[in-house]
Parts: C-alpha cells; sequence; structure tokens
C-alpha cells in the first residue's frame, strides 16, 4: 500500500463530498442554524413554566393558631420567612375550593392541606398529631408542590418548638444540638460537570460521530456502486487496500467535522440560554446545572473525538462496503444505533466505574474514560487511558480490515439484486453442501448455543423451594443438560445436515500419539500460570457475586469421579465438539487459520459470559485452537480441556482432604509437605480457585509451557478444513510432515494442498 | 503476444439456476498491433471474459497474462499496463473532464510533467477543449464517452480492452469512438473489443472469435472463418453458428431429460 496514492484517493473524495450542495448544508448550515432555534424555543418556554404558582388548598383555615403565623395575613399565601429562600412563596398559592377532592385528582390544585379542628388545643397541650395532607405523587408538579409545603410546615414546626422552649426557659439551642454546616468544595462548574456534562457530552459525541460516520460512509461505497464509478476506481492501479483507507480517512474527517461542528453549536446555544435564564429566574441550585463545561472538558471532548470517530468510521465503511444501494446501506444504522446506544446508556448506570473490564468493551470504554475525564478524575484517567485507547484503535483496525476483506470478495462488489427465495436458499444449503461449513454456518450456529443458553437456560435453575440435596441435584442435571443439549447438540445436527464430512468437520480423526503427550503437558503445566493470571484479574474486575461461588460449593460435592465427569469430562467433550470443532471448521474457510484461531478464541471466552472467566477462557481458546490445528485431531483439545478441568475438582479435593486431617486432627504427612512446596501462600480454608502456586513453580511453568508452545505453532497444520478431505482419508497424513513446515503464524497451507486453490465453496457466493 | 488466454473458465451460483457457466473453458491470443474482436450476444460471456482480464474478476480456473503478468498473481501489475472501458465504468458527476483524467492519470502514475503534456495532446485530438471545465454531470453522451477515452488512454497503457465502447451512442460519435481504436491500433497497442455489431467487427477487427453461451464456437481472421465455414457473409456465418449451437444445446437437454 503506497501513502501516496490513498493521499490521493482521500483528497479526491473529500473535495468530491464537499462539492455536494445537500451534504454541506446537512453538516454545517443545518447545526449552526439548529440549535439556535430549539435554544430560543426552550428559553420561552422555560420562562412560562417557571410563572405557574401551584395551588394548595387549606381546608380548616380558621382553625389555625394566630401564632406562630402560618399563612400571610392576605390569605394568598404562606409567611414567606417559612421558606429556605424567601421569593418561593410565591410559588405556592393558597385557594379555596369546595370540590377539592375531585379537583385533586384532575391536577388543577396541587396539595391540600386539612387543617384538625383542634389543633390550637393539641399544641397548648404538647399534644403530637396527625396532619393530614392530600397529594398526587405522580404528578410532578403535585409533588413539589408537596415537598414546599413540607419545607414551610417543617420550619412552622420549628418555630413552635422554640416557642417552647422560651416558654420553660431552656437554652434556645435546647432541641437543635447541632446545625449541620456543609461546606461544598466542588465549585458551581464541578457540580454541573459531574451531574449534567459528565453524562451527556459522552453521549452526544458518540451519537454525533456515529451519525456523522455513517452517512458518508454509506455514500462513498454503496453510493459509487449506484453510480457506476466505483469499477472505473477498481480497475486503476490503486489496491483495494488503497480504496478503503482512502474512503476512511474522508468518513472520519466527516465524522470528527460533524461531531465538532454540532457540539460547538450547541455549546454556544447553551452559553447564551445560560445567560438569558439567568436574566428570568432567581438565582438558586437550578441554575449551576446549567454552567458550560470547563474549557478543559472541551479539551477532552475534542481530544476524544479522534478514537471515537476512527471507530464509526471504521464500522460505517465496512457496512456500507456490504450494502449494494444507499437505500440498503441506511437501513444497516438503525441496528447499528441499536448495538451502540445500551453501550453508550451504561455509563449513565451509578454502578458502573472504569475497571479492567469496561476498559476493552468498545464505546463504553470510551465513554467511561470520557466522563472520568470531565469529572476532573485525571489519576483514575491516566491509569486507564491506554486500556481504553488501544482496544479502540484495535477495534478500528479490525473493522477496516473487515472492509478490506468485503472489498476484495466479488459477491460484495457486484451484488445483484435478488429475490429472497427461503424455500430455494434452504435447499441450495442441503443441496450444495460441501465437505465443511461454511464461516457464515459456524457463527450461525454460535448463535444458535448463545440464544439456547440465554433463553432456555432459565428453564434450568432449580426451583427455590427445594433442600440442599434437591438444588444439588437439580444443579448438576441442569449442567448436564446444557452441556449436552446447548453446546454439543448444535453443532452435531448442523454437521450433519449441512456437511458432506461430519466426521472431518468435528474433527473426529486418531492424532498422532505425541500431539496427546504436548497436550496434556501444557494442560497440567499452563494450570499454575492460569491461576496466577487469574489473582490478577480478580482484582481489576468486580468481584464474582456470592451465588456463583456457592453454585460452585454445590457441585463439588459428591463422589470425585462423578465431580470430573460433570465439571471436566462433560464440558471437555461437549465444547470442543461445539468450538474447536464445528466452529472452527467454519471459521477456518473463510479466514487464515491464525484468524481463525483468534476469532474462536473470542468466542470461546465470551460463551462463558463472566467477565472474570472470560480473559482465560479466551487464552485457553487459543491454545485449544492451535492445537486442534496442528493436531487435526479433536482429541488433544478433549485431553487438554480434560485436564484443566480436572486440575480445578482435585486441588479441591486435595484441600478438603487437608481440612479433614486439620480438623481431626491427624499429620497430613507428605500431603502437606506438597502442598507447602507447590503454594506459596500457607494452607487455609479458601475456595479452591484461588490459592496462589509458589514463584519457581510458575517459572519453571513458564519455560516450558514457552518451549512447548513454540514446538506446536511449528508444526505444520493438519485440520481437514485447511488441508482438504483427500489428505485426510489416509489414517495417517505422512505426506503432511514430508511437507514444508508452516514455521510460524504466516503460511497459508493451501498452496500446498492437492485441491485446486481457485476452486471456492460455491456456498461462499451467497454470503 | 500481449494477450494470452487459457482455458478461462468463471462459474457462478445463482440459487434458481445452480451452478452457472458463465464462461467456459475461453482460450485466445491477441498480438501488438491488432484489435481483436468477441463477438456474440447478450449473456454470451464476453464483459465476464473482459472483467476477468481487467482483473476485477476471478477466474474459477484457467490462466490469462497480459503483457507478461498473470491476473491472478500481479494483479496491479496488469491494471497498471491496460486501459479498460465499458458501460459500467462511469465518470464522476462532480468533476470537471480536465479533473477527472487528471486525476486517473495521478493514480496511474504519470509523472506530473509528462502528465500536463499528454493530457493537453489528448484533449486536444479528441477536441475535448470546449468541455475541459464542464461537470460530469452536465456533459452530453458524447462528451462523457469523450472523457472515458481520455481516462482510459491516459497512462498510454501497451493493451486495450473495450467492453461494447459504442453501446447507447448515435452514430457521429460512435464513429469517433471507433476511429480512436483505429488509430490506437495503428500506435501498435494490442486491443480487445467487444461488441454485438456487425459493422463494427468488419470495419474494425483483424481476428474475431464469436462467443456464445460461454464457449467460442469459431475464432480467425474474417477470411479464415468464410473459408471454414464456406460462409462470405459475416452476418450469415454469425447467425449460422449460433442457430447450431442453439440446435446442440437443445438436443443435448432433451437427452439428458430435463
Amino acid at each position: 500500500m503506497t501513502w501516496s496514492n490513498i493521499k490521493l484517493i482521500f483528497l479526491r473524495e473529500l473535495r468530491d463530498q464537499l462539492r455536494d450542495r445537500r451534504t454541506l448544508f446537512m453538516i454545517i448550515v443545518l447545526p449552526i442554524l439548529l440549535y439556535p432555534s430549539i435554544g430560543i424555543g426552550l428559553v420561552q418556554f422555560t420562562v412560562l413554566f417557571v410563572e405557574q404558582p401551584r395551588q394548595v388548598v387549606v381546608i380548616g383555615r380558621e382553625h389555625l393558631p394566630d401564632f406562630p403565623p402560618l399563612i400571610e395575613s392576605g390569605g394568598e399565601r404562606f409567611v414567606p420567612e417559612l421558606f429556605d429562600v424567601p421569593e418561593e412563596a410565591d410559588k405556592l398559592r393558597i385557594v379555596s375550593d369546595n370540590d377539592a377532592k375531585n379537583k385533586l385528582e384532575s391536577g388543577d390544585v396541587q396539595v391540600i392541606l386539612i387543617v384538625p379542628p383542634e389543633i390550637k388545643e393539641q399544641i397548648a397541650a404538647g399534644q403530637g398529631f396527625r396532619w393530614q395532607t392530600l397529594y398526587n405523587s405522580a404528578d410532578e408538579k403535585s409533588r413539589v408542590a408537596y415537598l414546599r409545603l413540607k419545607e414551610a410546615l417543617d420550619n412552622w414546626k420549628q418555630q413552635i418548638i422554640r416557642s417552647r422552649i422560651e416558654a420553660e426557659a431552656l437554652p434556645p439551642d435546647f432541641a437543635n444540638p447541632f446545625v449541620l454546616a456543609p461546606q461544598d468544595i466542588a465549585t458551581p462548574q464541578q457540580v454541573s460537570g459531574g451531574l449534567i456534562w459528565a453524562k451527556l457530552l459522552p453521549f452526544l459525541l458518540v451519537v454525533m460521530s456515529l451519525t456523522g460516520a455513517f452517512y458518508p460512509a454509506v455514500d462513498l461505497c454503496a453510493g459509487e456502486k449506484e453510480r457506476g464509478t466505483m469499477e472505473t476506481l477498481l480497475i486503476s492501479p490503486a489496491g483495494r487496500g488503497e480504496i478503503v483507507v482512502g474512503k476512511y480517512l474522508t468518513v472520519c474527517v466527516f465524522s470528527m467535522a460533524t461531531a465538532a461542528l454540532n457540539l460547538a453549536s450547541m455549546a454556544a446555544t447553551g452559553w447564551v440560554v445560560a445567560r438569558q435564564l439567568s436574566g428570568a429566574v432567581p438565582t438558586g441550585a437550578p441554575l449551576t446545572m446549567l454552567a458550560p463545561p470547563s474549557m478543559a472538558s472541551a479539551g477532552w471532548i475534542l481530544l476524544f473525538l479522534i478514537p471515537l470517530a476512527a471507530f464509526f468510521s471504521a464500522l460505517g465503511i465496512a457496512l456500507a462496503a456490504f450494502a449494494r444501494s444507499t437505500k440498503e446501506g441506511q437501513y444497516y444504522l438503525t441496528p447499528l444505533f441499536l448495538v451502540t446506544m445500551p453501550l453508550v446508556l451504561v455509563t449513565l448506570a451509578p454502578g458502573v466505574e472504569l475497571n479492567a473490564f469496561y476498559s476493552v468493551v468498545p464505546v463504553t470504554g470510551a465513554a467511561l474514560l470520557l466522563k472520568t475525564l470531565i469529572q476532573g478524575q485525571y489519576g483514575l484517567a491516566l491509569e486507564y487511558f491506554l486500556p481504553v485507547m488501544l482496544p479502540t484503535l484495535l477495534y478500528a483496525v479490525l473493522a477496516l480490515r473487515w472492509a478490506i476483506d468485503l472489498f476484495n470478495r466479488e459477491e460484495v462488489l457486484f451484488r445483484e439484486a435478488e429475490r429472497t427465495d427461503l424455500w430455494l436458499w434452504a435447499r441450495h444449503l442441503i443441496r450444495d453442501k460441501g465437505p465443511f461449513p461454511s464461516g457464515a454456518e459456524a457463527m450461525f450456529c454460535y448463535g444458535i448455543m448463545l440464544m439456547l443458553v440465554w433463553f432456555l437456560g432459565g428453564f434450568l435453575a432449580p426451583p427455590g423451594n427445594v433442600d440442599e440435596a434437591g438444588r444439588r441435584a437439580a444443579l448438576q442435571r441442569s449442567l448436564i443438560v446444557m452441556q449436552i443439549a446447548f453446546v454439543a447438540a448444535p453443532s452435531l445436527i448442523m454437521a450433519a445436515m449441512l456437511t458432506t464430512r461430519a466426521r472431518l468437520s468435528l474433527l473426529i480423526t486418531r492424532p498422532r500419539v505425541k500431539y496427546l503427550a504436548v497436550a496434556f503437558l501444557l494442560a497440567v503445566l499452563l494450570h499454575p500460570i492460569i491461576v496466577e493470571a487469574g489473582q490478577h484479574i480478580h482484582r481489576g474486575f468486580p468481584p464474582q457475586p456470592k451465588w456463583i461461588e456457592e453454585q460452585l460449593r454445590d457441585v463439588l460435592a459428591g463422589p470425585v469421579w462423578w465431580q470430573l465427569v460433570l465439571i471436566a469430562l462433560l464440558p471437555a467433550v461437549c465444547e470442543e465438539i461445539a468450538f474447536r470443532g464445528f466452529i472452527l471448521s467454519g471459521l477456518l474457510r473463510r479466514m487464515s487459520p491464525p484468524t481463525a484461531i483468534i476469532v474462536s478464541g473470542f468466542l470461546f471466552g465470551f460463551f462463558h459470559m463472566n467477565p472474570q472467566q472470560l480473559l482465560t477462557a479466551t487464552v485457553l481458546g487459543w491454545v485449544l485452537g492451535i492445537i486442534a490445528t496442528r493436531s487435526g485431531s479433536l482429541l488433544p483439545g478433549i485431553v487438554f480441556h480434560f485436564v484443566n478441568n480436572s486440575l480445578a475438582v482435585l486441588m479441591s479435593t486435595f484441600q478438603n482432604h487437608l481440612d479433614e486431617s486439620a480438623r481431626n486432627g491427624v499429620d497430613a504427612g507428605a500431603l502437606r509437605t506438597i502442598f507447602d512446596r507447590l503454594f506459596r501462600q500457607p494452607y487455609s480454608d479458601r475456595v479452591v480457585f484461588q490459592v496462589p502456586y509458589a514463584v519457581p513453580v510458575l517459572v519453571l511453568c513458564g519455560l516450558v509451557v514457552t518451549a512447548a508452545l513454540t514446538w506446536l505453532i511449528k508444526q505444520p497444520y493438519r485440520s481437514p478444513a485447511i488441508v482438504g478431505e483427500a489428505a485426510h482419508d489416509g489414517e495417517f497424513p505422512d505426506e503432511l510432515d514430508e511437507r514444508s513446515p508452516s514455521g510460524g503464524f504466516g503460511l497459508n497451507s493451501i498452496a500446498n494442498s492437492p485441491i485446486n486453490p481457485l476452486a471456492q465453496d460455491p456456498r461462499d457466493a451467497t454470503v | 503476444m500481449s494477450i494470452e488466454v487459457q482455458n478461462l473458465t468463471k462459474t457462478f451460483l445463482d440459487l434458481r439456476r445452480g451452478e452457472v457457466t458463465a464462461v467456459d473453458r475461453v482460450s485466445f491470443s491477441c498480438r501488438a498491433g491488432e484489435i481483436f474482436g468477441l463477438l456474440g450476444p447478450n449473456g454470451a460471456g464476453k464483459t465476464t471474459t473482459l472483467r476477468m482480464l481487467s482483473t476485477v474478476l476471478k477466474p474459477t480456473s484457467g490462466r490469462a497474462t497480459i503483457a507478461g503478468f498473470d491476473v491472478v498473481r500481479d494483479a496491479a501489475a496488469v491494471r497498471q499496463n491496460i486501459g479498460y472501458m465499458s458501460a459500467s465504468t462511469g465518470i464522476y458527476d462532480r468533476m470537471t473532464a480536465w479533473e477527472l483524467v487528471e486525476y486517473f492519470g495521478r493514480l496511474y502514475g504519470v509523472p506530473r510533467d509528462r502528465l500536463r503534456e499528454r493530457m493537453e495532446f489528448l484533449f486536444d485530438t479528441l477536441q475535448m477543449n470546449g468541455f475541459r471545465d464542464v461537470l460530469g454531470s452536465k456533459m452530453s453522451t458524447g462528451m462523457r464517452q469523450k472523457v472515458s477515452i481520455a481516462r482510459t488512454i491516459v497512462h498510454d497503457p501497451p493493451v486495450l480492452i473495450f467492453d461494447e465502447p459504442t453501446a447507447g451512442l448515435d452514430v457521429l460519435v460512435a464513429r469517433v469512438v471507433l476511429e480512436q481504436i483505429k488509430s490506437l491500433r495503428d500506435q501498435g497497442k494490442c486491443i480487445v473489443f467487444s461488441t454485438h455489431i456487425m459493422r463494427e467487427v468488419e470495419k474494425l477487427c483483424d481476428r474475431i472469435a464469436i462467443v456464445h453461451r460461454g464457449r467460442i464456437l469459431a475464432m480467425g481472421t474474417p477470411t479464415e472463418l468464410a473459408f471454414e465455414h464456406c460462409e462470405l457473409d459475416l452476418e450469415e456465418l454469425f447467425f449460422e453458428l449460433i442457430r447450431q449451437d442453439d440446435a446442440t444445446a437443445f438436443s443435448l437437454e432433451n437427452a439428458a431429460g430435463s
């Protein structure tokens, strides 16, 4: 890829978009006109709103004592001194009405105060009484009016107390030992920053950079296809990558410009509106809400435009490349919105703070980081700056690579309108099935698995009213059902129906013994490292809820062999069939082996749906993927998975045994020595997954694991989906060893396979 | 040899019709200073073949070499050495004629000073100076075609591929286009030219291939074809070959049972 070509294409597209009058209008003129109009309308509205007083009906007004006075002499409002801010007395207007109750329901009056007839006598006698007030909490006006009235009545109560104290010649502060004198160190800007801007601005920024990126992207990709100039560009020497990057840069510029212009216009309007409103409304709490954000915030916003625009532009280009017309392209905006909105709205939830988990979530991480910066928490922001920025840029790069891949696919570039016929398509899937699943089928299988777990998983939960034994049985039953029916079954069924070589697709082959040995070794030696990593991860993440730990304990009860079957054997077999069998075979048809392994790892990690397990599961998924693709068989992976899970069970049994010995006062002898050598913390009663290993153990394991993995990666690929079914129809494909090993991540051994490199799986055309 | 095509094949998957062979083992060659014509009805596979030569589509099997570069392995080098024009290569609406030709000249890597000279020359030769600064959307069809031609040859490629270049043009503009193509041949370019208009073939092509249903039915110079099939009139020859091929296909279908 040459920069000069990219620059040429970028500048041309930019100039082209700027020559489009409508684009210019939407991006530049509209924001400048729109926000001031809204602002002016808002000011008018608010001024009107502010001046409406609320109606209070006081029934039995004549019973009220003259001292201390509650109602002013005019009878229209309460005594102003009873309010913290005397002007607020004007907000409540006392009216009299015979039909008060109905008026309250209809909203014509907001509060009814019913004065008890004997109130004078009760106050004089020092008797407490209940004072009835009626209001409607569903109506905002009524609720606010009630709160105001309550404030006045509370102050009236204080006045009565003070007069009683004076009467008894007690010290004046007798009933009031202290009065809180809070001092808020936050400036109004910081308050408004924390309350409003920190929540509002990230949201706005995300929305604007998304829409600002999407429409130009659709025009540049799908629109160009429609106008017939795409092919002219494709036959030029510019490579597909250069074309995509050139267009991408244009979309970035527009995304940033849109967001910046909109926000600037909003800021200017907000500033003017705040000044206007400050004239109409007396000073008080509401005005600090409108204090404009600090200059620093403005700086952060402009800075964050860059990663957000980069990400959304890449995503926009990829989706737009997929669309065959602008109409279709614009439809893709809605799902993109539906996915992005929760990601940004979650930052508004109170418990959500910047931590290791949220920083890698796209959009959420960036929004949280921006919120942290606007709130002025620079220390926290610095700590998470790289953990947020790097993943965001990584996602942008991945989306761009996907876009380039789409541009390289003829069926995407030259898609013609087709009448959708579900029956024909289904028949084609089955009739024209190839030996291995396609990428789409793999993802579909994964989707089905997720849905089964999400939607039907609830039915497997034990009912609330059984005893402990019953609950344990139900839990174990649910584990079995989940693994067999939700994890393994979809893959088995889809392999049988949609592939001609189901056995090879599921990698049910005999591996060479060396792979079994290496898998076993890796599983044993990787375990301490995983546990160690788990310790550190736990610190960065929200803690696992208690009930998960209890569930684990439950399942771990019972005879050891049964535990091994439940926790080790069953998941090993079922998850391998699904992830390294069907799904990995499908992914290998669509992408290069390293990419397929990485993606399958992520899918595996995400499937566990548990922030703490996500990272370890992903890494294990990568290791299992490497094992599966090099050995061409599921068995080593099953061995690895089984050993890995068993170690957890065995460690627990080990601990229980030591527990018992300690309880019975028996010296555990040799076992205790082993424990002390292996682990670096003294023995104590802890949940099994958290015992940290001794450092020498870790170092040794690390070295051996690295060596083993390096050896493994250097092996040639054997997976049927890579080398083809012909190579696998002999039991031990010895020819595979004679071919030059793949050495590292790069080589694609399709070139070495006996299958015609240009032949495509006909089903690829329809994805 | 500037273009060598051997057993080029392209199959698509259509949900309704199953696997469709658009181009079926097509082989031909074309030298410098020669115009090779692909003559065939609509749907014969001419456009698909030419798209494969221009590297926009990848062949399902077979090989093609242009100026010594393989269209699959050295696609970028192939694109650098060809000029391609078809009904689906349009021009930008919001660029002027000059800007567009200059843009593509720069993309093809023509050095700036040479580019200016070349463009002046082209605009003179093609008589485009009247609409140098007219936007694409405001041009007439004839102007657009000229801009496309200028774009195609701005980098002086040794190989030119024209896919029905006179489609939708009136007689005057079509004549200009054909004259340009002839003069390019005289300059020593290797030109592949597809059409379904007999007159163009008779006037321009040195060698012809008659294609139908993705296969070449006959290939050679007009004289050779006339001798081979005992038919002097190219048009009659064409229709006869098509008819024979249709008949064979029909009987094959019936024999196999539908």
